[in-house]
Order: C-alpha cells, then structure tokens, then sequence
C-alpha cells in the first residue's frame, strides 16, 4: 500500500506535464529495410557470360511488425567474391538487368575494384558506371506493389579472356515507411 | 559503427519517455523505439542529444532554492518537484551525414523533437530520407520527490529515492540521488542576503540498458520576505548515460561484428543559472524557478513540512 501511494504520486505529478501537450508518435516511421542480396554464381571457360538468380523483395520487410506504407530502394551494391579466375586486375564488361531492364553499365573496371562491397551510385565510380534512371523508376514501381514481388536479377558481361570462375553479390539497400 | 548499434539508443530511449511519458500510447512508446534503432552511429547520437540534454538538465533542476540554513534548528520537508526542459527550435534539428553513396556532406534534418526529416536525392534518381520527428511537444517533462533535512552546523541534506518495479514489459527504473548544501553567509559579517553551495549526485538506471550519473555544484543566493524567498544561483552540472544492449536483429551481409554494444553518451548542459521564488505557508511550501544554460529548464515543486 504504502509503495503504492508513493508511486501513484510521483504519477500525479508526471500527469501534471503530460498535461502541458505531449504528442508522441506525429510522423509516419523511416526505417533501414533488411539489405536483400541474391548471389550469382559465374563459371564458365568462355570469356563471355550471362547468369541470373531472383530476389524476394518481400525480405526487405520481413522483420517488421509495424504496417508498411511504402519501400523505396536507396543503394544497389556489386561484391565479386570467390574468384578463382581470371586475376584481380582484369578488366571487364558488365550489365546488370533487373526483370529485363537494365539497371548499369559497368566499362573498364577490374575485379579489384569490387573486392568491398561497391555502390553502383558512388561519384568515384561515374565515369566506368552508366545508371539508366528508368530501371530506378521501375524498381521503385515495383516497391510499390502489395504484396512485395520476386524480381530477377540479371548480369551479362565479357572479360578478355577465359576461364570465368567467381561469384557476383547484388544487394539491394531500401527504406521502408510505415504508417503513423 | 554498424547499424544495430542504434537499437541499444532506441531502447534505452524509449524507456526514457517511458519514465516521463508515462500516460503515453503503447504505439507512441515502441515507434520511438523502433525510430532510433534506423539512425547511423554517429546521426543517432544527434538524433537523441536533446533527450539526452533534456533529460540532464531535469535530473539536475529543482534542488532546494532557499540559501537559508541555520546554524541549528530542524529542517524536515517532503517535496514533489516537477521540472522540465522547453523544447525550441535549436532542439527540433541538427546536421547529419547521410549513407553512401549520397555526398558525405552534413545536412539538416530533424531531431526527436523536431518535423519531417529531410531527403536527399541523388543524381542517379535514387533517394534517402532521414528520420522524422516523433516528439512534438513544448516541453520534456520530469518529477521526483525529495526529502530535506537539516540544519545541523548549517548543513542541510537532500535526498531523492524513487524505486519503481518492473511493470508488465516495463523494466526496473531508480533513481538515487544525495545533495549536501551548507551555508556560506554565517561566516560572513552580516550580509543582507543568504549564500550556501551545495553538491548534488545522482544514479539513474533503468533495468540493465542503462545507467547514468549526473552531478551538480552550486552556489545559491536568497532573500527571504516574511512568506516570500527569492532565490538565484549558478551551478555546474553533468550527466552520462552508459546505454548497454546486445542486437538480436539482422545485419547486413557478411557483417560479423559484435553484438553486445555499450555506448557512452553526455547531456551538453554544462552551466546554469537560475532565478527563482518560493512561498512558505506554514507547513506548504511552494516553489517555482526558471534555469537558463545550454537548454532551459522550468521546476515547481510541492513540500510539506517545516
């Protein structure tokens, strides 16, 4: 009883300024979505290839509890991995579509170039980068829809000579708005 | 500092407004959660800084005014204080960083308290936008009670103790805090005024995300006028926050860094001045008093006793 009567007047007295108009919660949520990465796997004694695999774009918002308003993707990342051949010091051709659209041309950087996890959007990298800002459009349209789609990823390229032997790491970087 | 460190701000936060928001909507309370867990490390810290700010500078308000203590006699008074920072436009934003691969150049954008938060675009079409205000209100909010007792060699003693339990998803909060104030004027010749400094130390946890300390010294002033003390002093303060937490959630690819994060952070709030005035109605004691430094904090407490 006696803890009681104590905490229900220090309660009082909080009232007392929770009274002076507190809002909490005002704005609509901005959150960091789950990155989503889909590997591609390149091998091939051509010097040519051209793979494919899919990303659940549903995994972007798997985590939340909270209703999702809207998505919108702020960063594409290219991460070479496993690479057995050719060197680190190659330079190739590449082009990454998404469901058919291109999103980048990638000319005249080598494989070490992406050795750390690289944006497709960095400034250091504007003039080996072309980005088509229709494919950016249509990835956000496709953002939109509820319930979030499966989209293929893409990547086609040549290098000088063969064998190809290395994995390709596309990660997508989204921001999810919830409802306030 | 990866991303997950900012869910150990968002909680410890959370619980702050828990504290003082005690009447709030569940909803209210896990958005701020789950609002600060989205900020980078470094925009995180300026996120939260005018909680943090608000919450040291209320931790550190509404000590005994009066610089009255006599050589001997009996000082025995219950208070309810409450105190609260006001919340202006320097607290509704700041200049934060945005990811890559947007220019690394300092944008402003809103605070906890503040609007919309601000968005970027690239020249690639792609956008980030900060986070957005989740607190719109005047002023943050405080209240403890404190006991004081004296005047023992022209001493006085102020204690502060609230235990609150776990409650439901609630964890444990305390709060301790022992101040020591002692007259300075009854070494003086007579003065026409009364003068006494006083430390002030303060523990603040809630259940194990955080813990935080602040201390106060002050120099205080009074005039007292029949029922009537008019009050001012200055104080040096601090106040730290230790925001402990192990991330369960997701981390990006290939990120192994540690889970378990503490993160130290400080309210700005280093000096204040204050002006006041209180009211002695036999046993009832009103005070009320205004505090100015790096943010400005309003007190009014309640007492009873002699």
């Amino acid at each position: 009883m006696k803890r009681t009567f104590f905490t229900g007047t220090v309660l009082m007295v909080i009232l007392f300024f929770v009274a002076a108009g507190c809002d909490v919660s005002v704005n609509p949520l901005v959150f960091d979505g789950s990155p989503i990465s889909t590997r591609i796997e390149i091998d091939t004694e051509q010097n040519t290839f051209e793979y494919s695999n899919s990303i659940n774009l549903n995994a972007a918002v798997v985590d939340f509890d909270d209703v999702v308003d809207s998505i919108s993707v702020y960063n594409v990342t290219l991460k070479v991995e496993n690479r057995l051949s050719p060197s680190a010091e190659t330079p190739f051709n590449a082009y990454l579509y998404i469901d058919d659209v291109k999103l980048a041309d990638i000319n005249g950087l080598t494989f070490a170039a992406f050795e750390s996890e690289q944006s497709l959007f960095t400034d250091e990298l504007l003039e080996y980068i072309t980005i088509n800002l229709n494919s950016v459009e249509s990835l956000s349209t496709k953002l939109a829809q509820s319930p979030l789609p499966t989209v293929n990823v893409k990547v086609a390229g040549n290098v000088e000579e063969g064998p190809l032997t290395f994995d390709l790491l596309v990660t997508l970087y989204t921001q999810v708005y919830t409802t306030p | 500092m990866p991303l997950y460190t900012k869910k150990i701000v968002s909680r410890a936060s959370l619980i702050f407004l828990l504290v003082v928001f005690l009447f709030s909507s569940s909803s209210g309370q896990n958005s701020i959660e789950e609002t600060i867990e989205q900020l980078s490390s470094d925009n995180v810290r300026g996120y939260i800084q005018p909680l943090l700010d608000g919450f040291g500078a209320n931790i550190n308000s509404g000590f005994p005014g009066s610089a009255r203590i006599r050589s001997s006699g009996l000082t025995f008074r219950v208070q309810f204080v409450g105190m609260g920072m006001l919340v202006g436009d320097s607290e509704k934003t700041f200049f934060a960083t945005p990811p890559q691969p947007f220019p690394q150049e300092p944008v402003e954008t809103a605070t906890i308290f503040g609007g919309e938060g601000t968005t970027v675009t690239h020249q690639s079409g792609v956008r980030y936008k900060f986070q957005n205000g989740q607190v719109d209100t005047r002023i943050l909010p405080f209240a403890v009670p404190q006991l004081t007792v004296g005047d023992f060699f022209g001493t006085q003693l102020t204690l502060r103790y609230v235990p609150l339990p776990s409650i439901s998803d609630f964890p444990e909060v305390n709060l301790f805090g022992l101040g020591v104030r002692h007259s300075v004027s009854q070494y003086l010749p007579v003065t026409p005024i009364d003068i006494a400094a006083g430390v002030f130390y303060q523990t603040f946890s809630i259940g194990e995300f955080m813990d935080s300390k602040a201390m106060a010294l002050s120099l205080q002033a009074s005039k007292t006028l029949l029922l009537l003390t008019l009050y001012g002093g200055v104080q040096y303060e601090t106040a730290d926050v230790n925001l402990s937490y192990t991330y369960t959630g997701p981390l990006p690819p290939g990120d192994t860094s540690d889970r378990n994060i503490s993160l130290d952070l400080r309210g700005d709030n280093r000096f204040r001045v204050t002006a006041g005035a209180g009211l002695a109605l036999g046993i009832l004691h009103l005070h009320t008093d205004i505090s100015f430094g790096a943010v400005t904090v309003v007190s009014a407490g309640l007492g009873f006793g002699i």
